[in-house]
C-alpha cells in the first residue's frame, strides 16, 4: 500500500504539471534550503542566510513580523466585514447589529478585527521601542527608521478611521474629540492661531476637508470608510514594501559591529 | 475598588493592560540584556553573529510566532466581544467621552495646553522628532545590540518620552480620568456630579503681573513678561552651547544639528514642566496674546 | 568596499561589463553595519582582505554557490560570473571582511565609482537650454498639471452644498420661556441653549469652546459642564474652570415678524472680542 503511494508520488513528481509548479525537490539539502528561499516570491523577501542573533526572539522580540502578521489578519477580516457593512449613517449601525446577532461567525470576525487592530498599535510601538534600544536606526538604516515612523502614524490613522465605522456613541464621540483638534491647526483651522485671519471658517478649513461637514456626520462616515478601507491600507502597503526592501538593502537586520570594541 | 476592576475589565481596556504589561516586561528584558552586555567585553549578540540558513531556522521562528499570535487572538476574540454602544447621537455627549486609547496621552495633555499645542503642534513635533532621531544622534556606538552605558542619554530621553509621556499618560487617561475628566483614584466611585474647583491663574499673575487690565484688555507687561519666560526657557541650550563652544562634542554636532536637538529636547521637557505647574500652582497660561495662548 | 575596489583595480573587468556597473549601488560602500556578516565562515574567512580582485568572480551569493549541480537554471552559470557578482542581492552574504570594511569612514559618505560619469553625446532629460524649449515647456506643463490636479482634489473635498440643519431657526414665542431657566428644547436638534433672564434672551451655542463636545447644563450646580475635559461655564457662558480657553459663543437672536424668536447659528458673538454687547447678541424683552 505504502509502496504504491510512493510509486504514485514518484510518478506525480515526474509529470510536467508537477515540474512546472515546483522547481526543486523537497529533500532537506543545503541547496534546497537555499532554493526554498530564492525560488519563492514571498520568502525571497529574506536572504538565504542570516546571522544567528537575528533569529533570536530575545533580540528582535519578533514585533515587526507580528505587526505584519496582524496587518494581514486585519486585511482578511476587514474584507469579510465589508460584505455586511454599508457606510451610510442610516444603515451602518443596523448593519453592525445584524452582523453581531444574525451572522454566523460575524462576531468572531469583528472581534478579531478590533482586537488585532488594538494589538497592532501595541506591537508597532514596541517594535519602535526595540529598534531604538538596539540603536538599529543608526547608519546605514536612518531612512528606514523614518519610513517606520510614517508607518506608525499610518497605523494610528488606520485605527482611528476604523473607530468611527460602527457608528455608535463610542465611535462618534471618540472621533469628535479627535478631529476637533484639527479646528485648532495653526493657519489652516478656523480656531487655530492666525486661522481666522487667513479666512478660515468652519466650512472651509482643514477639519471640514477631513469631515466633509461642519460636524461628524454621514459624509464623515463615508470619508473615513474610504480612507480606512482603501487609501490608508494602500499607502501603508506600499510603504511596507519599501520598509522591508530597505532592511535587506541596508544590510539585513542590525547586529553588533564586529569591528568595534564589542567583539 | 470593585468599581475600578469593572473599568479595568472593560473589553476595550484590555489592550491597555496588555500594553502596560508588555511594556514593563520588554523594558525589563532590554535593560537586563543591556546590563549583561555592558558588563562584558563582547555583547551577547556578537557571540551569535555566525550565519544560519533562513530556511529552516528563521522561517521556523516566524511560523511559531504566527501560530502563537493567532492562537491568542482567536481565544481573545472568542472570549471578549468588541463593544457596541447605543447608536450615534450628536446631541448627547457621554460623560466622560474619550478618544481612542492610543490618543489618550494627547487628550491628557489637552488639559494642560490649548488645542493647537496639544492637538496639533505636539503630535507634529513627536512625528518630526522621531524622524529626526537618526540624524541628530551622532553616537556611533550601540548599533545592533542592547546597551545602556554606551548611549545613556539617548536611552533615558527616549524612555522618558515613551514610558512616561506616552504610556503612563495613556494609562492615566484610561483608568483615572472619570466624568468631567476629573481625576479619580482607584477606590473612588465615578461620580458624575463631583465638583472640583479649578480656579486657574496665569503664570505672570503669580508674580503680581495681571494678564488683563481693569478694562479687560490684555496687559502688555504680562505679554512681555510671558514671552521673556519662554525665551529664557529656550535660551538654556543656547547658553550651554556658548559654554561648550570649543568642546569636541559641539564641533561634531554642528550648529544645525545642535539647534534641532535642543529645540526638541526643551519642548519635550516643557510638557511635564507645564503639567507640574498646573498641578501644583494651578497655572493656566504662561503667555497670553490676542492670537494664541501658551 | 571590496566590490568597488575590485572594479577599479581591474580595468579589464570594467570594460567587460560597463552597463551593469552603472547600476551598482554605491551606497553599499558605506555599510559599516551589516556587521554580522563579517564572521561569516565559509566565504569571508576564505578570503584574506588584501587581494580582492582575484575573487570578483568568485563571490556569488551562497545560493548560486550551491547551485552547480543539477536542474538549476543553468544558462547563466558558468560563463557569467561577472554580471552576477557586482549586483549582489543579498547583503548578508556580503564578503566584507573585518579589516577592509569601512568602519572608520563617516557613514553617510557616498563614494562614486570612478567610471561613473554622465553619458557622452546624450543630454538626457535634465539639461535645459533654449535649444530644447519643448523640453522645458513639457516639464513646466507637467508640474503645472500636478499642481492643478492637487488643488482640484482638495477643492473636490469641499462640496458646494451641505445637507445639514439650516443655520437659522424659529424657537417659538418668547412668552413660552420662563425667566431664569436655561432652555434645552433646541439643544438636540440645533445645539443651542436659550436663556431668559429678567432683561431678555440670549442664545448660547452648545459647543464647548475647548474641543467641540456638547456640555451639559447642571441645574443644581448652576453651570455648564463639558464631559470631555471638564471645562465649566457660568450661566452666562463665561468660562471659569477647566482647560477651555474662552467663553461659550452667543448666537444672533432676534424677533421674527410673526413674533417668534429667531436664532441664526451662523452669526456668532464672541465675548473676548467684546461682541456680547452688540444688539443682536441679546434680545431685550420683559
Amino acid at each position: 500500500m505504502l509502496g504504491m503511494l510512493d510509486q504514485l508520488k514518484a510518478k506525480w513528481e515526474k509529470t510536467e504539471v508537477y515540474k512546472s509548479i515546483f522547481r526543486h525537490s523537497y529533500q532537506d539539502t543545503q541547496r534546497n534550503r537555499a532554493l526554498q528561499i530564492v525560488d519563492n516570491v514571498f520568502l525571497h523577501l529574506h536572504p538565504v542566510r542570516i546571522s544567528r542573533h537575528a533569529t533570536n526572539v530575545g533580540f528582535t522580540w519578533g514585533m515587526g513580523g507580528i505587526t505584519f502578521l496582524l496587518f494581514i489578519v486585519l486585511t482578511i477580516t476587514g474584507v469579510i466585514l465589508m460584505f455586511y457593512y454599508r457606510p451610510a449613517a442610516e444603515y451602518a449601525y443596523d448593519d453592525m447589529k445584524y452582523l453581531m446577532n444574525d451572522v454566523a461567525f460575524g462576531p468572531l470576525m469583528r472581534n478579531m478585527h478590533r482586537w488585532a487592530a488594538h494589538a497592532m498599535v501595541i506591537t508597532v510601538m514596541l517594535h519602535m521601542f526595540r529598534v531604538f534600544l538596539t540603536g538599529s536606526y543608526k547608519p546605514p538604516r536612518q531612512f528606514n527608521w523614518v519610513i517606520g515612523v510614517i508607518l506608525l502614524t499610518l497605523t494610528l490613522f488606520l485605527s482611528f478611521t476604523g473607530y468611527l465605522l460602527p457608528w455608535d456613541q463610542l465611535a462618534i464621540w471618540a472621533v469628535t474629540v479627535g478631529t476637533n483638534m484639527a479646528r485648532a491647526t495653526p493657519l489652516l483651522g478656523h480656531e487655530g492661531p492666525f486661522g481666522p485671519e487667513l479666512g478660515m471658517r468652519i466650512d472651509n478649513d482643514v477639519r471640514f476637508v477631513l469631515l466633509g461637514g461642519t460636524q461628524v456626520g454621514p459624509p464623515t462616515l463615508l470619508r473615513f470608510y474610504v480612507l480606512h478601507c482603501i487609501f490608508l491600507p494602500l499607502v501603508g502597503a506600499i510603504l511596507m514594501i519599501v520598509h522591508f526592501w530597505r532592511i535587506r538593502k541596508d544590510g539585513g537586520i542590525s547586529g553588533p559591529d564586529v569591528d568595534s570594541k564589542k567583539v | 475598588m470593585e468599581h475600578f476592576f469593572k473599568i479595568i475589565s472593560k473589553p476595550d481596556n484590555v489592550p491597555i493592560i496588555l500594553m502596560l504589561l508588555l511594556t514593563i516586561f520588554y523594558t525589563w528584558l532590554a535593560m537586563s540584556k543591556a546590563r549583561k552586555n555592558d558588563e562584558q567585553t563582547s555583547s551577547e549578540e556578537s557571540k551569535l553573529a555566525d550565519k544560519v540558513q533562513v530556511w529552516p531556522y528563521l522561517v521556523k521562528v516566524e511560523f511559531l510566532a504566527a501560530l502563537f499570535v493567532m492562537v491568542i487572538l482567536t481565544f481573545w476574540s472568542f472570549l471578549l466581544d468588541a463593544p457596541l454602544e447605543e447608536p450615534a447621537n450628536p446631541a448627547l455627549t457621554p460623560n466622560p467621552s474619550k478618544a481612542p486609547w492610543y490618543f489618550l496621552g494627547l487628550q491628557e495633555i489637552l488639559v494642560y495646553f490649548d488645542p493647537w499645542i496639544a492637538g496639533v503642534l505636539i503630535p507634529t513635533l513627536i512625528i518630526l522628532g522621531l524622524c529626526a532621531i537618526p540624524y541628530i544622534d551622532i553616537n556611533p556606538k550601540g548599533n545592533g545590540y542592547y546597551t545602556f552605558k554606551e548611549r545613556p542619554f539617548a536611552i533615558v530621553t527616549f524612555c522618558v518620552g515613551f514610558l512616561l509621556l506616552w504610556v503612563s499618560l495613556i494609562v492615566l487617561g484610561t483608568f483615572f480620568r472619570g466624568p468631567g475628566w476629573n481625576l479619580f483614584l482607584p477606590w473612588e466611585y465615578w461620580d458624575t456630579h463631583r465638583v472640583v474647583a479649578l480656579t486657574n491663574i496665569d503664570f505672570t499673575e503669580l508674580f503680581g503681573v495681571p494678564t488683563r487690565r481693569v478694562d479687560d484688555s490684555l496687559n502688555p507687561a504680562a505679554m512681555i513678561f510671558g514671552s521673556l519666560i519662554i525665551a529664557l526657557w529656550y535660551f538654556v541650550p543656547v547658553a550651554y552651547l556658548w559654554l561648550k563652544r570649543n568642546s569636541d562634542f559641539m564641533r561634531k554636532m554642528g550648529l544645525l544639528r545642535y539647534g534641532v536637538t535642543a529645540f526638541l529636547l526643551m519642548t519635550m521637557a516643557a510638557v511635564p514642566v507645564k503639567i507640574i505647574l498646573r498641578l501644583t500652582l494651578n497655572v493656566k497660561y504662561i503667555l497670553v496674546t490676542p492670537f494664541f495662548n501658551i | 568596499m571590496p566590490e568597488e575596489k575590485d572594479v577599479t583595480a581591474d580595468p579589464g573587468a570594467n570594460e567587460q561589463r560597463p552597463p551593469v556597473k552603472k547600476t551598482l549601488p554605491p551606497l553599499t560602500s558605506s555599510r559599516p553595519a551589516g556587521g554580522a556578516a563579517r564572521s561569516l565562515p565559509p566565504i569571508a574567512s576564505a578570503r584574506p582582505a588584501g587581494q580582492p580582485a582575484a575573487r570578483a568572480a568568485a563571490t556569488p551569493t551562497p545560493a548560486s554557490q550551491q547551485l552547480p549541480d543539477t536542474s538549476a537554471p543553468t544558462a547563466a552559470r558558468p560563463p557569467a560570473p561577472p554580471p552576477v557578482a557586482p549586483v549582489k542581492p543579498t547583503p548578508t552574504s556580503e564578503p566584507q571582511s573585518a579589516s577592509t570594511a569601512s568602519a572608520p569612514k563617516p557613514p553617510a559618505e557616498i563614494r562614486k565609482p570612478k567610471q561613473d560619469k554622465p553619458p557622452e553625446n546624450d543630454n538626457g532629460i535634465w539639461r535645459m537650454s533654449r535649444k530644447n524649449f519643448l523640453n522645458v515647456a513639457s516639464w513646466f506643463s507637467f508640474i503645472g498639471f500636478l499642481a492643478t490636479a492637487t488643488l482640484g482634489a482638495i477643492r473636490l473635498m469641499v462640496p458646494r452644498v451641505l445637507y445639514e440643519a439650516p443655520s437659522a431657526f424659529k424657537a417659538g414665542f418668547p412668552d413660552d420661556f420662563i425667566i431664569g431657566e436655561v432652555n434645552e428644547k433646541y439643544k438636540d436638534e440645533y445645539r443651542v441653549w436659550i436663556v431668559r433672564n429678567e432683561e431678555g434672551f440670549y442664545a448660547l451655542s452648545a459647543i464647548c469652546t475647548h474641543l467641540g463636545c456638547t456640555p451639559r447644563w447642571l441645574d443644581t450646580e448652576n453651570k455648564f459642564k463639558c464631559p470631555c475635559h471638564g471645562s465649566g461655564y457660568h450661566r452666562d457662558g463665561v468660562n471659569f474652570e477647566g482647560p477651555t480657553p474662552r467663553p461659550l459663543e452667543r448666537l444672533k437672536i432676534t424677533l421674527a415678524d410673526d413674533g417668534q424668536l429667531l436664532i441664526d447659528r451662523n452669526i456668532k458673538f464672541l465675548y473676548e472680542k467684546q461682541e456680547w454687547t452688540k444688539s443682536e447678541a441679546f434680545l431685550k424683552y420683559s
